[in-house]
């Protein structure tokens, strides 16, 4: 018995179960390789071209099994369905001499075929919704329809390209699409179908890429010739629903009216035979895979993107890699497409109902300055979306020290704690980013991880830190609204923040991988800069809307936008490396054009080049990182003008006379740092000021680290921030005519810069930057500089070296009485000059070890603060505090002197009032028959229960924390007992220990003997242990 | 003789006596009015008092002679403590209950119509405090109103008019002064602060008898 070995190809349902995670896709592998696939929705089955095999395999949609094969008579190298899915029919593409050349036209209706032969190999076949369908053969592009009386024809497409694509036989074991290098799509309504063929033109000694255009309706072809770097892989061609743009390879292309190229994978390794994409106009995504290059960690995935500017959404690991062809059914609910070993399927409808991990927030931020050493906590969610229960296990990066992460595993939803000890990071004075990796063995996505940032500074480290998540790159204050703009680059968007409140009220959507952007003139719009989109996007301010982009000269990526006036300068990176320009924008007609010249030089320059417009608008700074490429080796920058120089270039573009006036190249590359104009007179590069005919004229003193972003002031003085990788950041203040520092304040985290590594890109994700950086943007509106840092920004006030002087601490006395003696827990006053810049007081228990940005130490144990302002502090001691105690002060100010205390184990002392209209001070004792005060209106009465209030009763019972409000039950009891006497008599104690609710506050409740005798001031003492104190009180006796 | 006239004499006392007894008794209202007391200290001074309200009492009285009588007498008096000084002031619940007995000398004798008298006589003045004990600076500096019940001694003396109104009715009107020290407990100067002067609680009283 002969078994039907094709039934051996097993039909898969993959859902987990690996180490790695779950996968999504159904996999039905084949005996063979397949070219091309068609979805016949009206049979529900998908037919798989198998080339090696000879024959087309049917698969049934519902099974994935292959119930059949359609036998064909040379390789099928592709397939195309009619759109009434009556006729299927296969090109035959075979590398082999003799083989049968031409097209296989099955009727699947009446279960007839017929061949029609052609001269030269099929490369591709595509049916449009007229029933024509486009042939592409080796020779040339043809018209596939069925006429009346004669059945189907085959004949030339109006206009035939003179190419010879590629031939001969392939090596076996290769990849049919290796061969071919050939694909096409047609749009969802049936009328537009595209081609990408490869093509060599022997006579014009040209060879490159094609992509054909057919309007079914006007079936005639319009080509277009280019170039692709790296090679076009994979070589699949996706159509939106009404035909104007469309994915061919790895570039998503706008053909209506004109070709440009909206946006590109990034990372793509060109490999042909890896990879695919298909467009789903229901949901408005694409999905897409992609072969790699180094150091992109290769993993087959299917990414969810954006159809404007193709930002990842999502990424769902897949069994395999797809390798060809992809389709979306009509009804949107099916992918099916080719993958390594065979053809993949998907339920798009299941596919967000599979098992999936998120984490819902992408940032975790531990914010605490250098006083406040208490462990804390945050935390988050974990879930399904779903709503799933799924398996997943969370942790911080091996080696992670001071973040404790729990759970450690579960299933979805959950919550997870992050508890981070900032004794473990407190000599980092910045902030450190750990991510916590999130994997699961049935999710099918593959999980971001969230990042954890925790910031441990001094007091005196500068800046309010707002966390952003994402990449940043770029920061731009809007002159004109109270808002300012940050540029993620992970998510290709513009980030709208409120100046005031420095809350994110909008996003915009840029091209792919943004790298700069600038303001107009007009405060109109902004232009941004994307390095794998040959537009530049235009952002309406206005509506916060994206607008026509800017259309770049094919084959160039625009990247830093300069605006000087009314003229717009752009730099691009060009496809091959060496041809990088600079460009003169036209708004209104949304196009660039490269300057023939710049001025004397020629337009050659570094792709990681940096503009900068001077804040008149009078001038455009150009400076190159590195000498252009191509011109170190040869010693030419460009073919025509022998002036290329080997160093790093800085050109002056004059906005008034419209060219560019000067250029100097004195400076020895690689440069790093910042790179601004200041003014029409003055430029920044690094270290170096350049007076305006760029020539070095200042050294600033250098910086710690590297400069990150530099402003300058209307006082005509210059701000300059810098960092190291890790730590804090530094901001000064520059007199230019002394390239002095004023001051140079640490700020409360680095601001992004040169110095920090880029990430590595992951998946299909782009990362890309400029050689210099500018992360410092001036606010006048709120008075505020805007630095972007290691968390997302950190603010500061334009004034915040106004000099001040460091706190001195003059006298610590206990808040009761305001006389020495404090003991553990107690509370304390301390008295001097400028202990903090601002007065605060905390909102309730726990008390914060930091309180207007100042706080205080003994023995280098923060205390909880009530209060603070700059001549009084009020704390509580911790109940560790025992003996002599070296009391500082630390403020934005500075540190303060130290001062020693003795900490007594009990120092009782009544809280009084010192009232001056009454002109006595009025203890704090509670006659408990009517709750109110005893004063002399109120007498203690014999039999009366009072209730006196105090501090410094030492330690208490049941361990609590300092700062934290003392607890009802049970109650914290003093461990040293306490004794009252009303006028010599005892007066039996009956509690001692804090005042529930309160912080600091002690509470002894005694009852007064009934012979007590009258007195206006009778000595009320309240005694622990060799410690005692005495107030007078008013007495009735009876 | 002597013996007999002694005998005499006595019975006549007597006899007068007896034929002298003459009982009233009866209900009292009035309105009474308290000059200010002092309280002073370095820097100040602050006046204090109850203040002028109504009183309602009663009395029993026996005319023993002709023209001299003794009445017992009982008074509710109203009225709130209050301390002051320039504008400021400060009220304090309170009442008092007055006891006291006084010798009345007629200037006419028990047939007439009309019989003005003097009166003297002393008792026991209740002082009670009942407002809330909470601290009133600034006057709390001078002093402060305690609650409580003090009970101070008195003297009073009166002038005033009885008249028959016909049957065995008797209606009066008088002038009187209750006076007393100031009560140290319900009021009581601050330290450093020190009260000075009587309490005068002069009173316009009527009231209706019945005599038998």
């Amino acid at each position: 018995m002969v078994h039907n070995l094709r039934i051996v190809a097993a039909s898969l349902i993959l859902s987990g179960s690996c180490l790695t995670g779950g996968t999504f896709g159904r996999l039905t592998t084949v005996r063979g390789q397949v070219s091309d696939i068609a979805i016949d929705e009206s049979r529900q089955v998908v037919y798989a071209a198998n080339f090696t095999a000879n024959r087309i395999e049917v698969i049934s949609i519902g099974s994935g099994s292959i119930d059949g094969s359609l036998q064909v008579s040379a390789q099928p190298s592709s397939l195309g369905l009619s759109p009434d899915g009556r006729y299927l029919v296969v090109g035959h593409g075979s590398p082999l001499p003799n083989a049968f050349s031409g097209v296989t036209l099955f009727d699947r209706q009446l279960n007839t075929k017929v061949e029609i032969a052609t001269a030269s190999p099929v490369l591709t076949v595509s049916f449009g919704s007229t029933g024509i369908a486009l042939v592409v053969t080796k020779k040339g592009f043809f018209l596939l329809a069925s006429q009346i009386g004669l059945g189907w024809q085959m004949v030339p497409a109006p206009v035939v390209p003179d190419a010879t694509p590629l031939e001969g036989p392939a090596p076996p074991g290769s990849s049919p699409l290796d061969i071919l290098r050939a694909a096409s799509g047609v749009s969802a309504d049936g009328r537009v179908i595209y081609a990408m063929v490869d093509i060599v033109q022997p006579d014009a000694d040209w060879s490159g890429v094609m992509l054909a255009r057919m309007d079914v309706y006007v079936p005639a072809l319009s080509l277009t010739k280019f170039t692709m770097s790296p090679a076009g892989g994979p070589r699949v061609v996706s159509v939106d629903e009404s035909g104007t743009t469309v994915m061919a390879s790895w570039a998503l292309l706008n053909m209506i009216p004109r070709l440009y190229v909206k946006a590109q994978i990034p990372n793509s390794g060109g490999e042909y035979s890896v990879g695919g994409h298909a467009i789903d106009f229901k949901r408005n995504v694409i999905y897409a895979d992609a072969s790699t290059k180094a150091p992109v960690v290769d993993v087959p995935a299917l990414h969810v993107m954006e159809t404007e500017n193709l930002a990842v959404r999502e990424r769902i690991r897949l069994p395999q890699h797809l390798a060809g062809k992809s389709l979306v059914s009509r009804d949107g609910s099916l992918m099916a497409a080719v993958s390594q070993s065979g053809v993949l399927m998907f339920r798009l409808d299941e596919m967000w109902k599979a098992p999936r991990v998120v984490a819902n927030q992408e940032d975790i931020f531990f914010d605490s300055a250098f006083c406040d050493r208490r462990v804390t906590k945050a935390t988050f969610q974990v879930v399904d979306p779903g709503g799933r229960a799924t398996d997943f296990t969370i942790a911080p990066q091996t080696g992670t020290q001071g973040i404790r992460v729990y759970p450690a595993s579960g299933t979805t939803p959950a919550t997870i704690t992050v508890e981070v000890d900032p004794n473990a990071f407190a000599n980092r004075q910045g902030t450190v980013a750990v991510n916590l990796e999130l994997k699961s063995n049935a999710a099918v996505n593959i999980p971001a991880p969230v990042r954890v940032l925790v910031n441990t500074r001094d007091v005196d480290q500068r800046g309010r830190v707002s966390n952003v998540s994402g990449r940043l790159v770029d920061i731009v204050a809007d002159p004109f609204r109270e808002r300012f703009y940050v540029l993620r680059q992970d998510k290709n968007q513009v980030l709208v923040f409120d100046s005031a409140t420095m809350r994110h009220i909008a996003s915009m959507p840029t091209g792919n991988t943004p790298v700069q952007m600038a303001e107009t003139t007009d405060g109109k719009y902004l232009i941004v800069g994307n390095d794998n989109s040959q537009v530049a996007s235009v952002l309406n301010l206005e509506t916060l809307a994206a607008e026509a982009p800017i259309e770049f000269p094919l084959g160039h990526y625009p990247r830093s936008i300069a605006v000087a006036g009314d003229k717009i300068l752009a730099t691009s990176r060009s496809a091959d490396g060496k041809s990088n320009k600079v460009h003169l924008v036209d708004i209104f007609n949304r196009v660039a054009t490269a300057f023939p010249t710049l001025g004397v030089y020629c337009n050659q320059i570094h792709a990681d080049s940096r503009l900068s417009a001077s804040p008149s608008g009078g001038t455009v700074f150009l400076a190159e990182p590195a000498a252009a490429e191509g011109a170190a080796e040869t010693g030419q920058a460009c073919a025509d003008n022998p002036f290329a120089p080997k160093n790093p270039g800085f050109l002056l573009y004059e906005s008034t006379s419209g060219t560019f006036v000067a250029g100097r190249a004195d400076m020895t590359g690689p440069l790093t740092g910042v790179a601004a104009a200041l003014s029409d007179e003055m430029y920044l590069v690094g270290n170096q000021i350049l007076d305006r005919a760029l020539v070095p004229a200042v050294t600033l003193n250098t910086t710690v680290g590297t400069s990150a972003g530099a402003g300058g002031l209307a006082d005509g003085r210059l701000l300059r921030a810098s960092a190291m990788a890790e730590g804090p950041g530094y901001l000064e203040r520059l007199d230019l005519s002394r390239g002095v520092s004023s001051l140079d304040v640490r700020l409360a985290e680095a601001p992004l810069s040169t110095a920090q590594t880029a990430p590595v890109p992951e998946g299909l994700t782009g990362v890309a930057s400029l050689g210099f950086t500018n992360t410092l943007a001036i606010q006048q509106w709120a008075r505020t500089i805007l630095v972007l840092s290691v968390s997302g920004i950190t603010s500061v006030p334009l004034d915040y070296d106004v000099p001040v002087t460091a706190p001195t601490i003059e006298s610590v006395v206990n808040a009761a009485n305001g006389r020495p003696g404090v003991a553990p827990g107690g509370l304390v006053r301390i008295l001097g000059k400028g202990l903090s810049l601002e007065s605060q007081s905390a909102s309730g228990a726990p008390w914060p070890a930091v309180l207007g940005n100042a706080c205080v130490t003994v023995n280098a144990i923060p205390l909880p603060l009530s209060r603070v302002s700059p001549t009084e502090m009020v704390a509580q001691l911790p109940f560790t505090a025992l003996g002599t105690g070296a009391l500082a002060v630390r403020s934005t100010a500075g540190i303060s002197n130290l001062f020693n205390l003795t900490i007594s184990p009990t120092a009782p002392a009544v809280f009084l009032t010192r009232n001056t209209d009454v002109g006595v001070e009025v203890a704090s004792v509670v006659r408990s028959s009517n709750g109110q005060m005893v004063t002399f209106a109120n007498p203690i009465r014999g039999e009366d229960e009072i209730e006196i209030y105090f501090t410094g009763g030492g330690i208490v019972s049941g361990g609590l924390q300092p700062g934290a409000a003392a607890p009802a039950e049970p109650p914290a009891r003093t461990l040293a007992p306490a004794a009252v006497t009303l006028g010599g008599e005892s007066c039996p104690v009956t509690f001692s220990g804090m005042a529930p609710g309160q912080v600091g506050v002690y509470k002894v409740t005694a009852s007064v003997p009934w012979w007590i005798k009258s007195g206006s001031e009778v000595a009320l003492t309240l005694s622990q242990g060799s410690a005692e104190t005495s107030v007078g009180v008013r007495v009735l006796g009876k | 003789m002597r013996r007999s006239g002694a005998g005499v004499l006595l019975c006549a006392a007597i006899c007068t006596s007896l034929y002298a007894q003459r009982w009233e008794a009866g209900g009292l209202g009035a309105f009474a009015m308290q000059p200010d007391a002092h309280v002073s200290k370095a820097g100040g001074e602050a006046s204090v008092k109850f203040r002028s309200s109504a009183a309602l009492g009663a009395f029993a009285g026996h005319n023993m002679y002709r023209l001299v009588g003794g009445e017992v007498r009982y008074m509710w008096r109203f009225g709130n403590g209050e301390i002051s000084s320039g504008a400021v002031k400060h009220e304090f619940g309170a009442h008092q209950q007055l006891v006291t007995y006084d010798i009345l000398v007629h200037t006419a004798p028990r047939e007439r119509k009309v019989r003005p008298y003097v009166a003297a006589g002393g008792g026991v003045k209740w002082v009670t405090g009942t407002g809330n004990p909470a601290a009133f600076p600034p006057l709390m500096s001078f002093g402060a109103f305690t609650a409580g019940t003090e009970a101070v001694p008195v003297a009073d003396a009166a002038f005033g008019v009885k008249v028959k109104t016909g049957g065995k009715g008797m209606a009066r009107i008088e002038v009187r002064d209750v006076m007393s020290a100031m009560p140290s407990t319900v009021f009581t100067a601050a330290p450093g602060a020190k009260l000075s002067g009587w309490m005068h609680d002069v009173m316009v009283v009527a009231g209706l008898g019945w005599t038998w």
